[in-house]
This record gives C-alpha cells, structure tokens and sequence, in this order.
C-alpha cells in the first residue's frame, strides 16, 4: 500500500504539528525531504526525550548530527542513525564544552550550521530544600555550558552564517515556585539569547522556542510525580516535529505548547515584571 | 530593623548602607574586598562581613555569622559584577564568575537563609536586577543572563514566601553613576543621565517602606523600561546602536594599545 495514501496523523492540539517532516512528501512539496541535507548540526541532550526525536527528525532531512549526550558511547551505539555522530560529555562538568569543541575538530568540521542547546537538568520541590549541589548542576547544565559552548563554536557558525537555537522553558516567564532555580536558568538563558541575538545580527541567527511540559523522563529525572497531570502533557515526537518546524522560520522566540498562541499573546502583550 | 546588604563596598551597595544607616537600622555589611573602599562607605554602626560570593563555601559560612546575631528583616543581593565587549572575545572565566556572583550566589544565599529561618516574620528580601531585562545588553550577555535570572527567580519566590509573610522587590536600576558602571562603560560614553546611587537608594528604602514588588528607579529608566517592554525591536535597535557598537570600538582600542 502507498504510504502516501494514509492519512498524517493529527494533533489537534497542536496546530503547527501537521508539518513537512510528518507529511506525507508526495504532499506538494518533495523537495523537504532532503531539507537540511548537507548541513551540519549538534544537538546537546539528543539521546532522550525532545532531543532524541529532534535528532531522527533532522537526520531524516538529511542533515549530519553530532549528539551530545552523557551516556555511555557503547550504550546509545545502537540507537544511532546514519550520518549521527556521538560524543559523551556530561554539560554539567566545566571541562564538557571543550570535549565537544574537540569531537567536531576530530570530525574535520569547519562549519556547523544549527548549534541546538536542548539538555537541561532540572529539580521540583521548594528552593530552600534543593542542596548546593543541585543548584550548581543545574546552573552549569542549563546556563553556563551552553553560554561557553556558544562561545567555543562561535568561529564554525559563523562561516555557514548559522543558527543557535535555545531549548527554552513555558517555565521561564511564568512564576513557578516548585520549579524556581530551573525557571531561573531557562529566564537567564532567554535573556542570554536576546542579547547574543542583537550583538550577532547578520552574522549568525539565535532563536529560542519554549516548549511546554512534555512527556519525557525529565519530569520524573527532576523529581516530577504527577501521573493525572502528566496525561495533559504532549508527546515528544509532537513538539520535537514543532520545533523543527519553528527553526526554519525566522522568529526569535516561539512557544511550543497547548495554545501556543494564546501563550505567545500572554508572553508578549504582558508587560514582565 | 536588621538589614544584610551584600557588595556593600562601593557604588549602590554603599549608598544603600549609608541610607540604612542614618534611618538608624542595624546593617551587616558584606563584600570580598574591604580595601580602597570609599571612607563615606566604613560606618562604625553596623557588622563588615568579608566573603567572596563566587565561592559557594564562603556562602555557607557568611549565613552562619549571620545566624550568630539572629535573623534579620531585610536581605539586599545587591552585589553585581560585569563583563563586556564583544562575546567572542570575553574570556570564559569571567562570564562564569559573572554567573556565580550575580544568580548562583542569590540563589544559595536566599536557600540557605531560607532553610535556617533567618529571614524573620514580614521580612523581605530585595533583588538588584537591571533594565537589561526590559531593554537586552549586547556587549555584556552574560549579565543580561544572569539578571534575568535573578528576576525569573524573585518572581517564582513571590508566591510561596507571602505564605510565610514574606515579601520579595525586584529593582531594576538602569545606568547608575558608579565607578563599576563607568568602568564597563564604552569610552565614548560622557556619563550623562547616570542616576546618582544616593537618589536610588533613597528610592528603594521607599519602596521598601511601601511594600512594592517592583521598582524601576528614575524617570529615565523608567522611559526606557517602558519602550523595552512595548516596543523590544526599538530597544534592542537603540542598544545596539549606543552600547554594543561603542563597545566594540573600546574593546578594538584596547586590543590595538596592547604591547605586543
């Protein structure tokens, strides 16, 4: 049977999860297939959840990866797709972004067109319990490690005139007290953001798109125990199809999320703080 | 009252202190380096703390000298560093040290004083924020970063301390007539419009006393503050155009002055 012939699959909670990468490509527009091929793109935190289908999404498009993740390499070896390349480093150590800086070296690449910050840690509970520890990981993980790594592959993006894309949070602009030292990181990285995209206007592009809770194992990792609430919560397939969606247009920031728009609006029109 | 001020050295720390000071409250005083501080900032009144706030043990051990003279009613992260020029060109280390001093440090300070009760009964604790968090910062993002982080986690704060009757205000000073601001300056840049730190430490003693949750000191930050927050496309263009660009141009004459 032709697969063409089968209905997409629809979520009718997410407008723009009817894209190109889910489409059928005899759908008008065959040329998506191959969208991204020839580009180059590293993903932190592609071997679960957002980032792992973000990844297959990308290498579908025929892009050639590199996935950073902290697993162990003999473990994800299986997993990995054609023309996906992984390197281990945990991005809540100071010395990870050199290791990544050093694998794209070993891969002989000049030039990385889209730098994918999507690995964060987080933890729920109130703010006096969280240990020292926890604060600091989740600060290195969320914030610092994607600030120094921006820097290290500063010179390989900008000679493909290339794109640095935040993972954000809904978290971010909201005020959350269970969740406030990982709202606080994923604030600062949008601030971040915002002023690297004024500063390297013309040479190399930064976006950040928020995506609302979903259902991966960061929940449960951050010490999340909610199931009648995790119902509500999106598949990461869904928002990993929004997201690479969003990264082809050129807004600066975008929400994935049940009624994004709605969302979007309340972020915008309201004015913060 | 009993007021903890942290950076209190130089600059708004210094004014917050005098102005706590002459309303005749209790302060504890804290910065990592007590040298070459102005004489106006050494009062006789109040307890000088001495701790670097990079360093999450020397945190630990200013809240338990704190919890020596018994809890307080007002906490002032006000202590802040910077580091600017192009974000190519500024070295990894500051920005961390940028990070740790300007979010972690609230953020450890706030939970263990927290955890300990040491912030008394209709307490509040004042966050220093800046208007970068209204208009961007090109030239310094790793301080946009870590002030809107601060501000992200005042605001998560609010909710689940005026349970226990205690209140957070976010400030957000723009340019303040201090040597830290004129040194991270562009050259350029003639100081004028720069609020003096006496005027917005009178303002947030006021705002303190009124209980606000948030305070944007001087008329033109608060120009500014609004055309960030309706028009961001004109803030980030007129950012760009007098902070970023100047910067730039410093930061290349500095690297031309530099003996080879």
């Amino acid at each position: 049977m032709n697969p063409a012939a089968l209905p997409a699959r629809r979520y009718r909670l997410l407008p723009g999860s009817r894209n190109a990468a889910t489409r059928p490509s005899s759908a008008g527009s065959a040329d998506h297939a191959t969208s991204l091929s020839g580009r180059r793109v590293v993903i932190t935190g592609g071997t679960d959840g957002i980032g792992l289908h973000l990844a297959r999404i990308m290498t579908c498009q025929g892009a050639d990866l590199l996935i950073v993740g902290r697993q162990r390499e003999d473990a994800v070896r299986a997993n990995l797709m054609h023309r996906q390349h992984y390197v281990r480093a945990d991005l809540s150590r100071p010395d990870s972004p050199a290791l990544v800086s050093q694998a794209i070296d070993a891969l002989g690449w000049q030039k990385i067109d889209i730098l994918i910050h999507n690995a964060a840690a987080g933890w729920v509970g109130p703010v006096e319990e969280q240990s020292a520890a926890s604060v600091d990981e989740l600060i290195s993980t969320n914030l610092l490690s994607p600030i120094i790594l921006s820097q290290l592959l500063t010179p390989q993006l900008r000679m493909a005139g290339g794109k640095i894309l935040f993972i954000g949070s809904v978290s971010a602009d909201q005020p959350c007290p269970s969740f406030a030292v990982y709202s606080a990181t994923k604030a600062a990285l949008s601030g971040f953001a915002r002023s690297l995209r004024s500063e390297l206007k013309g040479e190399i592009d930064v976006q950040v798109i928020h995506p609302g809770p979903t259902r991966t194992a960061f929940h449960t990792k951050s010490g999340f125990r909610s199931p009648r609430l995790a119902r509500f919560f999106m598949p990461p397939d869904v928002v990993a199809n929004a997201i690479f969606r969003r990264i082809e247009r050129k807004h600066a920031t975008s929400t994935v999320s049940h009624g994004a728009w709605l969302t979007e609006l309340f972020r915008r029109v309201r004015v913060r703080i | 009252m009993r007021v903890v001020i942290t950076g209190a050295a130089r600059g708004l720390g210094a004014a917050l202190t005098s102005r706590f000071l002459s309303a005749r409250h209790s302060v504890i005083a804290v910065d990592c380096d007590w040298q070459n501080c102005k004489p106006g900032a050494q009062h006789e009144a109040h307890i000088r703390l001495q701790a670097d706030l990079s360093d999450p043990s020397e945190i630990a051990g200013l809240v338990s000298s704190v919890r020596e003279t018994g809890s307080v009613d007002v906490v002032i992260h006000n202590a802040g560093i910077n580091a600017t020029g192009p974000f190519d060109q500024i070295a990894v280390s500051a920005m961390c040290r940028v990070i740790e001093v300007n979010l972690r440090a609230p953020i450890l300070m706030t939970s263990a004083l927290l955890k300990q009760q040491l912030i008394a009964e209709n307490g509040t604790l004042v966050f220093i924020g800046s208007l970068s968090s209204h208009l961007s910062y090109p030239g310094a993002a790793a301080y946009a970063a870590s002030k809107d982080g601060l501000l992200s986690f005042a605001r998560s704060l609010t909710p689940s301390l005026a349970k226990r009757n205690i209140a957070c205000l976010s400030v957000l000073p723009g340019p303040l007539d201090t040597q830290h601001a004129r040194r991270h300056a562009p050259q350029s840049a003639d100081g004028t419009g720069r609020l003096d730190p006496a005027i917005a430490a009178d303002k947030i003693y006021a705002a303190l006393q009124r209980q606000r949750k948030t305070l944007v000191p001087g008329w033109r930050a608060r120009i500014y503050s609004r055309i960030g927050t309706t028009a961001p496309w004109l803030a980030e263009r007129i950012m760009r155009k007098a902070v970023f660009l100047p910067l730039c141009e410093t930061h290349a004459e500095t690297v031309r002055e530099m003996p080879k």
